[in-house]
């Protein structure tokens, strides 16, 4: 049934200060909703009404929410593994060199840390990624680090995604594709991406890179940019 | 980009872009207002804290339909947070909160939290209520912080509809003029 308004302007502005408070019946709101866009007057008298209540929270005691809230926020609007933010801004300061010749350095730290693996099981896999029919240009290489989970990827030639896009890194196992992280790149194609490997490289043989909406997303849906095998 | 000197309709533009360091900073400006909010209503710190993240994050879904012309961001961000909020209270059966607490006096305690134009109308806002007949300020704290309808607060009072309407109306009539006055 939908409400009379046989009410008086009078009787409608009355119900402006309790529409504004959240304290107005259905009936009551659908007659002020319905007369607002009709009126002159109510929609600045209702924005004061808002504007006095809206000063309301700040008078509340104040108090600060744990730390925790704006991880678990933070992470629920990130993909969940692979690239800490801050590792990507500390990887585009550096040039492809430099950041190569790190992935080296630490490649062989970490296998002469590590006495009890052989030679061969220690050292640092390299994966090059070759760019696909749209990017032809594109060339990139993973330096992984099996023992420590661990792994950069540097890329050049690629196109410079349109806003609201990043590449994304997917790890690949049979049907299994398992993200790695997201990558911007500067204005001549070249990114770099420092992963968290889920498991063992070996697991993983093979590696594309596609574009998807920023922020990343849980499985490959946009077009495939680059890809590889060990 | 320093994001940390946008303005909050800068830091909404940038969140319905999908920048996720916008809404990084527009958290740590506004976390402490929603979780005060979201605690002077329900009083349990846990439920505050989902309340504060499920308020941001709804933010986030929606920046895209924030509308600056409608108001501030703040009192978006608040509005969002009471609704969630009350929710809870409701679904929970939560008791709503007693109403001689002073909530409209806590500022007086600690004036140093209010600076500015901010701190003016807070000020102002809180000697408004303060000097609201103690019935007015009852029925509009049912209403902000119960989220009970004029009937409900008429019914858990004991009084006439008519009654609470009136004590609704000009209350808050005087808050508004209290604020419109400079
Ligand atoms: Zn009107």
């Amino acid at each position: 049934m939908r409400p009379e308004t046989d009410m008086s302007h009078e009787e409608i502005k009355d119900l402006l200060p309790s529409y504004a408070l959240g304290a107005l019946g259905a009936d009551e709101s659908e007659i002020l909703v319905r007369h607002l866009p009709t009126c002159d007057s109510c929609p600045g008298e209702l924005a004061e009404y808002q504007q006095a209540v809206g000063i309301f929270p700040g008078l509340m005691p104040q108090a600060t929410p744990s730390p925790k809230v704006k991880e678990r926020l933070m992470a629920l609007l990130s993909p969940p593994p692979g690239s800490a933010f801050s590792w990507r801004r500390f990887a585009l300061a550096w040039t492809p060199l430099s950041l190569l010749l790190l992935a080296g350095v630490l490649a062989v730290s970490f296998s002469l840390s590590n006495q009890l693996q052989t030679q061969q099981e220690a050292m640092a896999t390299v994966l090059n990624l070759e760019g696909t029919e749209i990017a032809p240009q594109a060339q990139g290489i993973i330096f992984f680090v099996p023992q420590q989970r661990m792994a950069m990827l540097a890329v050049r030639g690629l196109p410079a995604p349109p806003p609201g896009w990043e590449y994304q890194l997917w790890l690949i196992r049979d049907s299994e594709r398992h993200s790695g992280g997201t990558f911007v790149v500067d204005s001549q194609g070249r990114g770099y991406l420092f992963v968290q490997m889920p498991q063992d490289i070996a697991s993983f043989p093979t590696a594309g890179i596609t574009m998807e909406p920023e922020g990343g997303s849980l499985a490959p849906s946009g077009d495939r940019y680059m890809l590889g095998s060990i | 980009m320093d994001y940390s000197q946008a303005s909050d309709e800068l830091l909404i533009s940038l969140m319905a872009q999908g920048k996720k360091e916008a809404i990084s900073v527009l958290y740590d400006r506004y976390a402490r207002l929603v979780f005060s909010l979201a605690l002077a209503i329900l009083r349990d710190r846990q439920l505050a804290e989902e309340v504060t993240q499920d308020t941001f994050f709804n933010a986030w879904r929606g920046a895209a339909g924030f509308r600056a012309e409608q108001g501030r961001v703040s009192t978006w961000l608040s509005a969002i947070a009471r609704h969630r909020a009350i929710d809870e209270l409701r679904r929970r059966r939560l008791p709503v909160l007693n109403m001689e607490e002073p909530w409209w006096e806590t500022l007086a305690s600690n004036p140093s939290s209010a600076s500015g134009e901010e701190g003016i109308l807070l000020m102002q806002m809180s000697k408004a209520l303060s000097d609201l007949p103690r019935e007015q300020r009852e029925a509009i704290s049912l209403a902000y912080f119960g989220g009970l309808t004029q009937e409900e607060i008429a019914e858990r009072l004991g009084e006439p509809l008519g009654t609470v309407k009136t004590r609704i109306r000009l209350g808050l009539k005087k808050l508004r003029e209290a604020i419109q006055k400079e």
